[in-house]
């Protein structure tokens, strides 16, 4: 399935240079080289990256376009790829295919839901690995379609379907690592003692579908949405133990559960409170019954959501705060509350913006914290500088954010 | 010869006195202006245009003089009902480009598109104060209609080259109080408007610092600055080209064209 992946890569890009070569018209590029620099208290450790995007778009005709980019990174992270070089995004957009219906067609990234982070119901596109406190979360694309056709100017039914599903793709170091930390000291009370982890993945091949009807009214849009698919991140499907030379072998089976997501998602004035936006996405999430273990991981239905406010003040400070139920990593009967806030202001005079964003969990009063500050130096460098904290024990729900606390550091050079 | 003499002293007479004549009715005319009929001068003197595709160069100016510059493409229709609607897009620079604008009726739904986003956000109405991506335009400035037939006006003051109109909106939605408009009594177009905001305070000045009249006198500003008194920023105008009477398809002010990635 991979090699059908960049098979279809190749295909787009050796066709994207056709386009251009007959027809003697140029792309229109962008580029942004972008430096991660980390340092993680719990293991002092240095991480580095660089990433290269180079944008791109061509119009074919004024109403026939091609789309995408080439990404480019470099990493000495522990886990994952040292070297990455594709498309994170290649597409044809057509518009007014028909009357009134636009697609597009390619890898794609579909962005569903009104709020700003952990939407619920927006679960075409993987996102990388762990939890991102930054403003807007990046996605992985996944090929596919979608079609977006406009009843009238102020309704529209969008539909999309990816062929396969798209996984989150955690590096197997990562997974082996993590089921060893959890199982290691379980079965070492057993008496066995493991020494190696095998992985087996069951990427279900069915097709990933969704419907989704937006209207906008005088004072806000709403809309109402149906997704079938399945959960992007791995799921322990069974766990066998195999007697080896000196320990134990764990053989574990990695699943992707289906679920069904309907959900509402509305944005636009905030009744009563002048001076904020309101947005918010409610998702109403019906589950593939999962075991493992003899242990229900999956079963009811369960509710998701989150409700924001944005405002800001006369003196130009930014606020965004709102109420989450169940963040990205909770599923099921896990899903618990919390409010988080995001504050920003640039300084006068200045190029300096400090910020603030943290959330507070309602379950354990466990809380996640980042303080930085961003610096814009010229009109196509910036750079951030910022320090990742968390209160609460290790076990509670947001002191998995432990492992991520320390220093972070960009810096972004757009041309 | 005397009565030559006479003729052409009879002649230059009469076109002084014709001349004095017509100077005092034009005065006379000006004079007896009010402020709604200088308001309706400056309207006619308007280019009526269904609507209007416009590209510049928008100039960011700091208090130290620093300029930072940013091209602009933007697309203005009239309504029915005398409401402007407006869709702009930042071209450059890369910072800001695709950054699109939708403001429908007077800014009644505002649309912000960001690539980054991937996807439309409506602003609030309530958040119509906030400034258009480090501009000195609030969202409420883009959309907002000085000369609303509904607005208070009065005539403060005059002078050899000026009126001086006092517009009282008198619109609970709006964050102005007043505006304090320069008109040119010679041509009839606003040089100057001041922003007066909710505490009677001064906070921002439009200056029109260049104008082009058409074959039958309708003006189009062409070089316009905003500034903002609290923090002596400035944000310029400078209009590169402009068209009028574009066959725009319907349904082009609207969440679907801000998301196309070309206009």
């Amino acid at each position: 399935m991979k090699f059908n992946r960049y098979l279809i890569s190749a295909v787009l890009i050796v066709l994207m240079v056709n386009i251009t070569c007959f027809q003697a018209m140029a792309f229109n590029f962008s580029q942004k080289l972008l430096y991660e620099g980390s340092y993680l208290e719990n293991n002092g450790k240095f991480s580095n990256s660089l990433t290269l995007t180079v944008d791109y778009f061509h119009d074919i005709t004024s109403d026939l376009f091609l789309e995408g980019d080439l990404v480019i990174r470099a990493t000495n992270e522990q886990y994952g790829d040292p070297f990455i070089i594709g498309p994170n995004e290649i597409y044809v957009s057509a518009y007014d295919v028909i009357d009134n219906l636009d697609i597009r067609a390619g890898k794609i990234v579909t962005r569903w839901g009104a709020a700003d982070m952990f939407s619920p119901l927006d679960n075409f596109n993987p996102a990388p690995p762990g939890i991102s406190f930054t403003k807007n979360q990046g996605k992985l694309g996944a090929f596919g379609v979608s079609a977006s056709y406009y009843i009238n100017y102020l309704t529209y039914i969008q539909a999309v379907l990816v062929p396969n599903l798209e996984v989150t793709p955690y590096p197997d170091q990562y997974l082996k690592d993590t089921y060893f930390a959890t199982y290691s000291p379980i079965y070492q009370t057993q008496g066995y003692t493991i020494n190696n982890i095998e992985l087996s993945y069951q990427v279900p091949e069915n097709i990933i579908w969704g419907l989704r009807l937006n209207h906008s009214f005088s004072s806000f849009d709403a809309g109402i949405s149906y997704y079938k698919g399945n959960y992007m991140d791995p799921f322990p499907a069974d766990l066998k133990l195999i007697p080896g030379n000196g320990g134990t072998n764990m053989e574990i089976k990695i699943g992707y559960p289906a679920r069904q997501v309907i959900g509402l998602e509305f944005q636009g004035d905030f009744p009563g409170v002048e001076g904020a936006t309101l947005r918010g996405d409610l998702a109403y999430i019906v589950p593939e019954k999962w075991e493992f273990q003899g242990e229900n991981i999956l079963d009811n239905p369960y509710f998701k959501a989150i409700v924001s406010a944005d405002y800001t003040t006369d003196t130009n400070l930014y606020l965004n705060g709102g109420f989450i139920y169940g963040m990205p990593f909770e599923r099921g009967e896990d899903c618990s509350p919390y409010l988080y806030l995001n504050v920003n202001k640039e300084l006068e005079k200045s190029n300096l913006e400090p910020f603030y964003i943290g959330i507070l969990s309602l379950k354990d009063l466990s809380i996640g914290n980042v303080v930085g500050l961003d610096y814009k130096i010229s009109e196509s460098v910036s750079t951030s500088f910022s320090y990742l904290f968390a209160l609460g024990d290790s076990e509670s729900k947001l002191g998995v954010l432990k492992d991520s606390q320390g220093l972070y550091f960009s810096i972004e050079w757009l041309f | 010869m005397l009565n030559k003499n006479n003729s052409n002293l009879s002649f230059i007479i009469f076109i002084v006195i014709g001349l004095f004549f017509a100077l005092s009715l034009n005065i006379a005319a000006n004079q007896e202006l009010t402020a709604d009929e200088i308001i309706d001068r400056v309207k006619e003197n308007q280019a009526e245009r269904k609507n209007s595709k416009t590209q510049a160069e928008m100039l960011l100016i700091d208090q130290d003089g620093k300029e930072e510059s940013r091209e602009i493409i933007m697309f203005e229709q009239e309504e029915d009902d005398d409401k402007i609607t407006m869709l702009m897009r930042f071209l450059s620079p890369r910072s800001v480009e695709g950054v699109t604008l939708l403001s429908i009726e007077n800014g009644d739904k505002i649309y912000l598109y960001m690539p980054a986003y991937q996807k439309p956000r409506r602003i609030a109405g309530s958040s119509k104060q906030e400034n258009f991506m480090g501009t000195d335009f609030s969202y409420e400035d883009l959309s907002m209609d000085y000369q609303n037939d509904d607005y208070e006006k009065g005539l403060l003051d005059e002078t050899g080259e000026q009126y001086i109109l006092q517009i009282i909106p008198g619109d609970e939605d709006l964050s102005y109080s007043k505006f304090i408009l320069y008109v040119n009594k010679e041509q009839f177009y606003v040089e100057k408007v001041e922003f007066y905001d909710l505490d009677d305070t001064h906070t921002k000045t439009l200056e029109i610092q260049e104008v082009e009249f058409d074959e039958e006198g309708k003006f189009t500003p062409m070089k316009i600055q905003l500034s903002n008194l609290l923090d002596n920023h400035k944000t310029r105008m400078d209009i590169k080209e402009i068209e009028y009477d574009l066959d725009l398809p319907s349904g082009f002010f609207s969440i679907r064209t801000i998301q196309r990635p070309v206009l």
